[in-house]
């Protein structure tokens, strides 16, 4: 697994821009966005490129333009849009928290919230879910070293500061705390992640007891 | 699989040796099979359904849960197709559900022995926590699944299934740790525990080997046990008391 991760991620939040708006051209973007509409209402196993155009108001062959190996490549790169886009709006959220802790509690609670709102995931019903985990799969380990690598800048601000033990090993504590991060946010039974003092608990012995002073 | 393998042998120096003594494996012989704890027991059905299920979990080391069909299934139980429908009517899906449930158990049992034997919390959390990696890492079926077939294999685990995993590891594995914690701290850690072994089951870390003991202990004592000593000091606790009713298991929470 070794070879997946990239041992230099640039910012998260600056590959995430580049993916989200930077250089994306309009049209592409316009036929993901149809995608994600009408997969929020018909799922995404009755989805066809018919569906698709009408809503994007594009002809078939434009979308064949954007995405010639069709439908699967339509869908696939569609997910890492959305997920990639998911993560730069938990990222500008949490911008304003100065301290590790706060951008985590904030992070669990705006992610969970957006998760509960996504119609797509409100919607999904069994046969949905190996489809939506065929074409979101790809772009897990991707995502996870995002976030790791976003963490490992806000870790590396904390030790800094003192609040962070200094002997830590940064890539195994910002992997640590991603995947802890991201498996909170998918699941959270017993927990209202809307309860800040009880998500707070949570980031304070789960995530951060080990690592902070 | 019925020899032993010492922990120790993986290339680990300092660290105690642990027996994981017959870690059930699945697909194997059904004539040899390990005489599991009560908790097992119970889920296991007939023994022709295990043998279903043993049969599921060979082909799907071999070549995957697509290419798997009944009838692979029947042949490798040594029954007819007619006689494995009788058992499930739902085919092949009814098959895998069984299939895996009866693996959990497995490996339940499996951690519930060897959590047994601990003598301290960090040693029941690392003891646990290899054993549940080795049993997968020796685990044809999923190995096959998580190289060939990533979509079948997160599904597995997937986030509307993990709910019911979190919770269900909860209530098995916190009344184990009832000797070193609190109830409320064992569901806790039991549901921390399963969320860390997930994750890193299904994606390995680069910068450490889950199926070292040596590192395990690490990783327990820098992340786990500070969390646990913090949550000692902390004013306020996490209800779960409403999950583990919706559960009906009345042990955890007396």
């Amino acid at each position: 697994m070794a070879e997946r991760y990239n041992p230099d991620p640039p910012m998260m939040t600056e590959v995430l821009r580049a993916m989200v708006d930077g250089n994306a051209l309009e049209t592409r973007e316009r036929i993901m966005a149809a995608v994600i509409a009408c997969a929020g209402s018909g799922g995404l196993r009755g989805l066809s490129m018919a569906d698709v155009a009408s809503a994007a108001s594009v002809s078939r062959t434009t979308i064949y333009r954007y995405f010639p190996d069709g439908r699967n490549q339509l869908l696939t790169e569609t997910a890492t849009w959305e997920i990639a886009r998911f993560w730069a709006r938990v990222a500008d959220a949490v911008a304003g928290f100065e301290t590790l802790e706060d951008r985590l509690v904030a992070g669990l609670v705006i992610g969970r919230r957006m998760m509960s709102r996504s119609r797509i995931l409100t919607n999904l019903n069994g046969s949905d879910v190996g489809d939506l985990l065929e074409v979101s799969q790809p772009s897990d380990a991707l995502m996870r070293g995002l976030v790791a690598s976003y963490i490992r800048s806000g870790l590396e601000d904390e030790i800094e500061t003192g609040r962070a033990r200094a002997d830590l090993d940064l890539d195994l504590t910002a992997d640590y705390l991603a995947r802890m991060a991201i498996s909170w946010i998918a699941n959270s039974p017993g927990l209202d992640l809307e309860d800040d003092p009880a998500v707070r608990r949570i980031v304070r012995t789960q995530f951060l007891a080990g690592i902070m002073r | 699989m019925s020899g032993r393998y010492a922990v120790a042998d993986a290339g680990l120096d300092d660290a105690p040796t642990i027996d994981i003594t017959d870690v059930p494996v699945a697909a194997d012989d059904h004539n040899s099979r390990t005489p599991f704890g009560s908790l097992t027991r119970a889920s296991v059905g007939s023994d022709a359904e295990s043998r279903i299920a043993d049969g599921f979990m060979a082909c799907v080391g071999r070549w995957g849960v697509g290419k798997t069909t009944v009838e692979d299934i029947a042949r490798e139980a040594g029954l007819s197709r007619a006689t494995v429908y009788r058992h499930f009517p739902g085919g092949k899906s009814a098959i895998a559900a069984t299939a895996w449930s009866l693996d959990v158990s497995k490996f339940i049992a499996a951690v519930t022995d060897q959590i047994l034997d601990a003598r301290s919390i960090e040693d029941a959390l690392v003891v646990g926590m290899t054993t549940v990696v080795h049993h997968f890492g020796r685990h044809p079926a999923l190995n096959f699944m998580r190289d060939h077939e990533p979509a079948e294999f997160e599904r597995l685990v997937s986030f509307e299934r993990m709910d019911t995993i979190l919770l269900a590891s909860g209530t098995s594995m916190a009344p184990l740790l009832g000797r070193f914690l609190d109830p409320v701290d064992s569901f806790d850690v039991s549901v921390w525990m399963a969320r860390i072994l997930v994750s890193y089951i299904a994606e390995p870390a680069a910068y450490f080997d889950l199926g070292s003991e040596k590192d395990v202990r690490r990783f327990v004592r820098t992340f786990i046990l500070p969390g646990l000593a913090a949550e000692k000091t902390s004013q306020t606790k996490t209800p779960t008391q409403g999950d583990l009713k919706n559960l009906g298991d009345q042990n955890v929470h007396c």
